[in-house]
């Protein structure tokens, strides 16, 4: 047998480029907290079929991101659940400077699949009925961090002390508690809410945001030698109304205006 | 030294040295008729039982860990089970934790063992039991001095083994320390929130720990003869 013939050989190599040579548009390498993924990877679609670009989502938790990033992570954007990770990036230089924004303020909740156990009138984390609450590893997780304060704040840590659970990002605490190993879990609304905007079978009890740090989720444009042109695309696109709309619907609140309004 | 290990890594180096040693044991003694009758046996079923404790060598922790989290859990068969038993949930607790690393490392102690008795040849049993020995007599006082070194072997590799378990206890640990907070999660913890010095000393430990086992292994095992005159 001879070697194929030119012609195989061509359309072999054509089927492998394929993917380059279809979109015209670039790739944006984008780092995403584990509670906005969800909502991020939909809006990512449309971005996609607006701009021709294409993203890229590594999902995890803030704290697993950020680590990785000042490894040298090859991440253009950086969607942090807080703004103390994304700020420190750019005081160690590694974030373009003047780039932090707020692009939404999260809700926490406390939630259980069982559609009784947050029933009105109930208090089942006050009461102490709780028998293992699943939250995120607080040292990573911003809602995690917050869930912390939380319990700190009503004066529960004692009780719930060898109660508690920690999950490696928002996620996991999901997991935790869909397969029914935790009662209840502290999540990020957003969580919990489909693309249509119905909330998931279940209860649950919203936290009052006077009981721990705001969560207000940061994003900021890491330096790279590339892409910068179409990461401020995407940023702008976040940054759009239509987009602050459909955050508002998912289960965020719209961030404030930052005081020097930078493209 | 001392001054670098902090409360927080002593806990987990004593609970994974707990975890190692009761899940070896539990595994020696447990898997030692399974050993042997996976060793002797001439059935059919025994092509399906080897390869179903061999499962753990190929199968990524993180699958174990995944239907563990639904078998430990409250709906699943064991976390059922084990809840009307005594009322407490089996998730994220050290007994969990235990029942993981038995199918985590289960092939790390059959196997060694398995080759073992499969070494010792039915002539010496023979010999035994033609000069009147039953068969617990035989196994005692033949067969278990003549697999010492085998029963080394996979106690020394069940236990590092089960001392370096991590993707299944991170998919159903929840981190809790003094519980569920290995040295391998532990490490993993100092990494992500940029802890070198900590993930350091850990990780040297670790890794200074498997060596020396694996030195001992092969220095006992220097002989092709496992544990045969």
């Amino acid at each position: 047998m001879g070697s194929p013939s030119p012609c195989w050989l061509m359309i072999g190599l054509t089927l492998l480029l394929w993917p380059g040579i279809a979109w015209s548009g670039e790739t944006i390498h984008v780092a995403v907290a584990a509670n906005f993924k969800p909502l991020f990877v939909s809006l990512a679609n449309r971005f996609e079929q607006e701009s021709g670009h294409t993203v890229l989502i590594s999902s995890a938790s803030s704290g697993k991101l950020f680590a990785q990033l000042q490894q040298g992570a090859p991440f253009q954007l950086f969607l942090s659940a807080d703004m103390a990770r994304p700020r420190q990036l750019q005081q160690e230089g590694l974030a373009v400077a003047d780039s932090l924004f707020p692009y939404a303020i999260g809700r926490l909740i406390l939630w259980s699949p069982d559609p009784k156990r947050f029933a009105d009138g109930t208090q089942p984390l006050t009461d102490g009925l709780l028998n293992k609450i699943a939250l995120g590893n607080p040292r990573s997780v911003p809602y995690g961090q917050a869930a912390q304060e939380t319990l700190h704040s009503l004066g529960l840590t004692q009780k719930y002390a060898d109660r508690l659970v920690f999950a490696e990002d928002v996620g996991q605490v999901l997991a935790f508690v869909l397969s029914g190993n935790a009662d209840a879990g502290f999540l990020s609304l957003a969580q919990i809410i489909d693309r249509q905007g119905n909330p998931r079978p279940g209860s649950f009890w919203t936290v009052p945001p006077s009981l721990h740090h705001v969560l207000q989720q940061g994003a900021v444009r890491i330096k790279q030698p590339k892409m910068a042109e179409p990461t401020l695309e995407l940023v702008r696109f976040l940054r759009a109304p239509t987009t602050q709309a459909i955050l508002q619907q998912q289960g965020y609140h719209a961030p404030p205006a930052m005081p020097s309004e930078q493209p | 030294m001392d001054l670098w290990i902090s409360p927080h890594d002593w806990q987990a180096i004593k609970l994974s040295l707990l975890l190692a040693t009761i899940t070896t044991a539990l595994l020696l003694v447990g898997g030692t008729p399974l050993a042997w009758w996976l060793a002797t046996s001439r059935r059919p079923s025994r092509l399906w039982v080897e390869a179903v404790v061999a499962l753990p060598l190929v199968l990524p922790p993180t699958v174990l860990g995944f239907y563990l989290l639904i078998f430990l859990g409250p709906n699943g068969w064991l976390g059922s089970l084990w809840h009307s038993w005594s009322g407490h949930t089996l998730s994220f607790t050290f007994s969990g934790l235990v029942i993981a690393s038995l199918l985590y490392s289960l092939p790390f102690v059959i196997q060694p063992l398995q080759r073992t008795f499969e070494t010792l040849g039915k002539p010496t049993l023979e010999a035994a039991w033609s000069l009147g020995a039953g068969p617990w007599d035989t196994f005692w006082h033949v067969v278990l001095p003549l697999a010492r070194r085998g029963y080394l072997t996979a106690g020394v590799l069940g236990f590092a083994h089960t001392l370096g378990e991590f993707g299944v206890v991170l998919m159903v640990g929840g981190n809790i320390p003094g519980q569920t907070q290995v040295i391998a999660i532990l490490l993993y913890d100092h990494v992500e929130t940029v802890n070198y010095g900590q993930a350091h000393l850990l990780s040297s430990l670790l890794l200074g720990f498997s060596f020396l086992a694996l030195l001992g292994i092969f220095y006992l095992n220097r002989h092709t003869n496992l544990g045969t005159r």
